[in-house]
């Protein structure tokens, strides 16, 4: 036991500082009061009695989850802060389901039962849970008392609080017994404000400081929260089911014990294990950030404002990622059409989605998240067009190119799925055609039509067939060619290819052919809508609508085929056909040279080709005569990035005196191409 | 017309290729045991799909739908265990110089993008359904992920796949994974019989069918407590999420394969290895050094070696291969020597003033400019002009200096017209260079020259 008043007379200072801790301790302890009468004791504990560890701690990990995020998380913050977001996770699940999966929730929206809640339209017990989260924030403000000094302001403050509450007390219970019958026992009232005052005030804060100077505050904490919310929810059970003699003593309780009470309960023992744990295993500088090593060899870090230094480092890093990223969409002008495609979609879905959500109508809502789904697609699609650009790195030694041909592939699956889909919906309402009202739709897939034709005529020179929209593209070709300088060869090439033979498989960019299909089956969609409700509101057929959607996802797996067989030869790695044999051909030509092995010959783009091969040479021919020779022979069949091992005799004979043998296959000699070009 | 043509071609491609699968599958099943097992499964799998389809149909429920999801992703699943059946017995052949290894990783790839494009309608369902929501009853939604979630986990252990066995090893720990081994971790630390069982990583597609399942049964729940359907929509996005978090580092380790990426795993011994093969006798330096994946395995890679001039390149290449054989199988070695060519190319563009008579653009200019000044003058302009390129003229004497003992080697004096007529163009002083040209058509003439 401690003496308040031992250390002679207040000074001013401390003076205020009990003033104010005690107007505090009167908030803290109106609110709790307040919500306790609200939300019933068992929801208090879970929420209130953990006031120093729980809810500080919980506060801390979402702002650092927050900042962490932001500062795209690097390895270590992410993977030290692991437990504490997982803590902070429960915790506000536990909130969540205190909150929303109370039993009360329905009862309240039609009982206007008198109390204060009735006037802020929220329901009893979530107007307490708020209230009594108010509370324990407002007591972790509270520093603790660590000090003889500090326990004795504590002391003096709760005496002020209650010198403070004593006049409006004494008024009220004045006031209420003029009102009621005087005599209602005012020694039993005393009697029970006394042993109230005794244990919470007193006994409750001498019996926690003895625990903690006996094993720790650490494991008090640890063990007081169980062992509190456990014996709340078990007299809680007692209550909510009164058999036997209790029930007499005992009323119904309004408070009753509820699933969500159950599922907060739990989460709330988790929240607290993991803070604990967290909170006694790791040291306080969380925050610190490393900067080097000092003279000794030891690690430095800076203490403090790292999330402010973080959080502006990170918006800077944000910008300066944004600007680069849009000179570099705009520096070509595959992407730049993207891009500019993708605003003017996005503007569209941004209309549409704010006139439905406006004009409340269902229809342009799911109409605007299938746009923005789509949108998607052109996001991939600038990416990859970016991403194909950059420069090759130790972990990426042919650069980014391919980039390029797998968002094409990614795109064609996209395509598959929405027009299996799109089957499957329309089959099963070709069974049961639904009654549809098309007055509303028809004008925003007209809309629709237009953003889309201009996306086709943007994106139409990049795509090599399509008989259609070809011929309305060609005359608008000599003025995109002409815009398009930097990139004009590759432009005319892809264009003389796909007016000489128009569907040869396309050698040009899988990337903007998979967009260029997502656009088309776009188009085809807002086309089909128009029919089907011409045909729908004219002539009332309900089954145009479902016959319209399965043609059109006939039309789109059909057109999809071909760039997914495409993107999937380049991607397997199968070799350029007759390319490849022209190459082993002239190789084998070159004099000296005996046979290829291990040839290998791969698409690395759709226009880059590689080619790594073995020769074996006799042994009195020159190396790098043949080297050269053979570089020349596999790029005039068009290899570009080659690797040419020469082998003779010798070195066979080396590598078996090293013990290694000679992996070796695809033999090919002279004579065996002959064979294998008759073949294949 | 045009259009129906193509796409009548597409309609026949694809004819063909079902075709061509039927009778893949049918041989695969004639010869394979294990293939019969992987369509009983397979089977199974079907079945179950279509049960809790029209379960679905019955009961719009969408955590219901993105649960079914997930089974359709495990007859992806299956099909990969298919395809590297088939990969097994293949061998490489002119069309797949690589053999057919990719296809296995090209499958995964596929099936994994596929659940993830699967889930993003289940999300696009999920917004649909939150401002218009149908009726979803409690009733059978937990049956239902029983069952599901029985077949998901047979599908799952029964089937030995190693393609999906290796990236699942391969690839990074997804966020769930992680998450269950902080919790198992702590968990083994009460109780370390479990730590066998549990600890070094779950396999994430069983743990991803436990926690939909546990979705399913937390919407089950919720939806017999409350009758909202909020609820369950609320659980659909929990479990697409869920789907995609342990999809997403298993595709991108799969994608990096797709990108002739070098793994990041082999990069620190690569780079040991080829360290040591570059301090070998008589190797000058490495360059263009590419490493690629093409399976779940085989590592090739390209490297070209420049050669002291009389270093033996059979040797060398032999050294070279022997130190990076066991990290590199399929390693293709380019061994060359510094010749004549790349001294000469840097040299030709200023001795061209030089000795050209046809009139060169600056000298004679300035020697117009200043015909009146007296020749000492001209000399010093002369010599002025000459100091700039002075280290490449050094260059050039050191290439021209070592011409005799390039040509020297018995074994490079072939009857061969090219050489010979190589040999006698630098023997005279230099020729006078071609016109300037673009750099590709200059390229071109060089290796015409030789």
């Amino acid at each position: 036991m401690h003496k308040p008043l031992s250390s002679g007379v207040l000074s001013r200072t401390r003076f205020s500082r009990v003033l104010a801790r005690g107007l505090l301790g009167c908030l803290t302890d109106g609110l709790w009061l307040l919500g306790l009468s609200l939300c019933g004791p068992l929801r208090c504990i879970l929420l209130y009695e953990h006031e120093d560890l729980l809810v500080l701690s919980a506060v801390r990990s979402l702002c650092c989850k927050s900042t962490t995020t932001v500062a795209t998380s690097s390895a270590g913050a992410s993977s030290a802060s692991l437990p504490a977001r997982r803590g902070g996770a429960f915790f506000v699940g536990a909130v969540l389901a205190l909150l929303f999966l109370d039993h009360d929730s329905a009862a309240a929206a039609v009982g206007d039962q008198a109390g204060p809640a009735s006037v802020l339209g929220l329901a009893d017990h979530k107007l307490g849970l708020i209230i009594v989260l108010c509370a324990a924030l407002l007591t972790s403000l509270k520093p603790p008392a660590v000090s003889a000094d500090d326990k004795s302001i504590a002391a003096l403050s709760t005496c002020s609080s209650a010198t403070m509450l004593l006049p409006v007390s004494l008024w009220q219970a004045a006031f209420s017994e003029t009102v009621e019958s005087a005599d209602t026992a005012s020694s039993h009232v005393l009697a029970a404000l006394a042993f109230v005052v005794f244990i919470v005030f007193a006994l409750d804060r001498s019996v926690s400081a003895a625990c903690s100077a006996q094993i720790g505050s650490a494991s008090l904490n640890r063990v007081a929260f169980l062992l509190v919310s456990s014996s709340g929810l078990l007299l809680s059970l007692v209550w909510s089911r009164p058999t036997g003699r209790l029930s007499s003593i005992v009323p119904p309780s309004e408070h009753r014990l509820s699933g969500g009470c159950l599922a907060a309960f739990l989460l709330m023992q988790a929240c607290a294990l993991v803070f604990s744990a967290s909170g006694a295993q790791r040291p306080s500088a969380r925050n610190a950030s490393f900067i080097g090593y000092s003279a000794g060899g030891l690690p430095l870090y800076t203490s403090g404002g790292g999330s402010a230094a973080l959080l502006s480092r990170a918006r800077h890093d944000a910008m300066r990622l944004a600007r680069d990223g849009l000179r570099q969409v705009l520096a070509e002008p595959n992407s730049r059409s993207i891009f500019y495609f993708l605003l003017l979609n996005l503007a569209f879905t941004g209309v549409e989605l704010a006139y439905g959500l406006w004009t409340n109508s269902l229809g342009l809502l799911s109409d605007g998240f299938h746009m923005l789904f789509d949108c998607s697609a052109l996001v991939m699609g600038l990416c990859a067009s970016v991403l194909g650009r950059w420069s090759p790195t130790r972990s990426f030694p042919f650069g980014f190119n391919r980039v390029e041909v797998l968002s094409g592939f990614v795109n064609a699956m996209f395509l598959m799925i929405i027009a299996a889909f799109v089957l499957i919906s329309a089959l099963s309402r070709l069974l049961h055609p639904p009654a549809i009202s098309s007055e509303r739709l028809l004008p925003v897939s007209i809309c629709g039509l237009l953003v889309n034709l201009f996306g086709l005529l943007s994106f139409s020179h990049a795509h090599s067939h399509g008989g259609g929209s070809a011929t309305k593209s060609k005359p608008h070709h000599p003025d995109s060619a002409s815009t398009c300088s930097s990139d004009a060869k590759s432009h005319s090439h892809s264009h003389s290819h796909s007016h000489t033979h128009s569907h040869s498989h396309a050698h040009n960019d899988a990337n903007m052919r998979g967009v260029f299909l997502h656009v088309m089956a776009d188009t085809l969609g807002s086309v089909g809508v128009i029919i089907s409700s011409f045909l729908v509101s004219w002539f009332g057929f309900y089954i145009a609508d479902p016959v319209c959607s399965l043609f059109i996802s006939l039309l789109i797996l059909l057109s999809v085929m071909p760039l997914l067989k495409d993107t999937v030869s380049v991607l397997a790695l199968s070799s350029p056909m007759p390319e490849a044999e022209d190459a082993l051909q002239r190789l084998l030509a070159i004099s000296g040279v005996m046979r290829c092995r291990n040839c290998r010959f791969w698409r690395h783009t759709n226009d880059t080709l590689c080619a790594c091969v073995h020769l074996v040479v006799a042994t009195d021919a020159g190396e790098q005569r043949i080297l050269t020779a053979a570089t020349a022979a596999l790029k005039t069949s068009g290899f570009h990035t080659t690797a040419v091992q020469i082998e003779k005799e010798a070195f066979f004979q080396h590598m078996s005196g090293m013990g290694n043998t000679v992996p070796s296959d695809l033999e090919v000699t002279r004579d065996s191409l002959m064979v294998q070009v008759c073949t294949v | 017309l045009a259009l129906l043509h193509e796409l009548r071609d597409a309609y026949s491609n694809v004819v063909a290729f079902v075709r061509e699968l039927a009778v893949q599958l049918a041989m695969l099943q004639a010869e394979e045991k294990r293939a019969k097992r992987i369509l009983a499964v397979g089977g199974l799998l079907l079945i179950s799909v279509c049960l809790l389809t029209v379960w679905g149909h019955l009961n719009p429920s969408m955590t219901l739908g993105a649960f079914t999801c997930l089974l359709l992703f495990d007859l992806c699943y299956i099909g990969v265990a298919l395809v590297s059946l088939w990969v097994e017995r293949r061998q490489r052949c002119l069309a797949y110089t690589f053999g057919y290894e990719r296809f296995e990783v090209l499958a995964v790839f596929a099936s994994l993008m596929l659940a993830i494009l699967g889930v993003f309608f289940v999300l696009k369902e999920c917004v649909e359904r939150a401002f218009e929501p149908p009726d979803v009853t409690p009733s059978g939604l937990a049956l239902g992920g029983l069952v599901g979630l029985v077949v998901h986990l047979v599908a799952v252990y029964s089937v030995e796949n190693p393609a999906y066995n290796h990236v699942i090893d391969a690839s990074t720990s997804s966020w769930l994974q992680e998450h269950v081994t902080d919790i198992s971790e702590s968990l083994c630390h009460h109780v370390p019989g479990l730590s066998k069982l549990l600890l070094p990583r779950l396999n994430p597609l069983a743990l991803l069918g436990v926690s939909s399942a546990m979705c399913l049964f937390l919407a089950s729940c919720l939806l017999d407590a409350y009758q909202s359907s909020l609820a369950d929509i609320t659980m659909a996005v929990l479990a697409a999420f869920v789907v995609v978090v342990t999809m997403a580092p298993m595709a991108a380790y799969c994608g990096k394969i797709l990108l002739q990426s070098t793994p990041a795993h082999l990069v620190g011994q690569l780079d040991k290895a080829l360290g040591e093969a570059a301090t070998l006798d008589g190797v000058l330096e490495l360059r263009k050094e590419r490493t690629w994946l093409t399976g779940f395995g085989q590592l090739n890679g390209c490297l070209q070696v420049r050669v002291r001039r009389d270093a033996s390149e059979q040797l060398v290449l032999a050294h070279v291969t022997n130190r990076l054989a066991h990290l590199v199988p399929g390693l293709t070695v380019q061994v060359y020597k510094d010749d004549w060519s790349r001294g000469l190319q840097p040299s030709a563009s200023w001795v061209a003033p030089r000795f050209n008579p046809f009139a060169p653009p600056a000298a004679p200019s300035a020697a117009a400019a200043s015909h009146a000044v007296a020749p000492a003058s001209s000399a010093s302009s002369f010599l002025a002009g000459s100091s700039s390129p002075h280290p490449s003229a050094a260059s050039t004497a050191v290439s021209e200096a070592n011409l005799p003992d390039l040509l020297l080697p018995a074994s490079f004096a072939p009857p061969n017209p090219f050489t010979s007529h190589a040999g006698v163009s630098f023997m005279l002083p230099p020729p006078p260079p071609p016109p300037p040209m673009p750099p590709s058509t200059s390229s071109s003439t060089f290796h015409q020259r030789y």
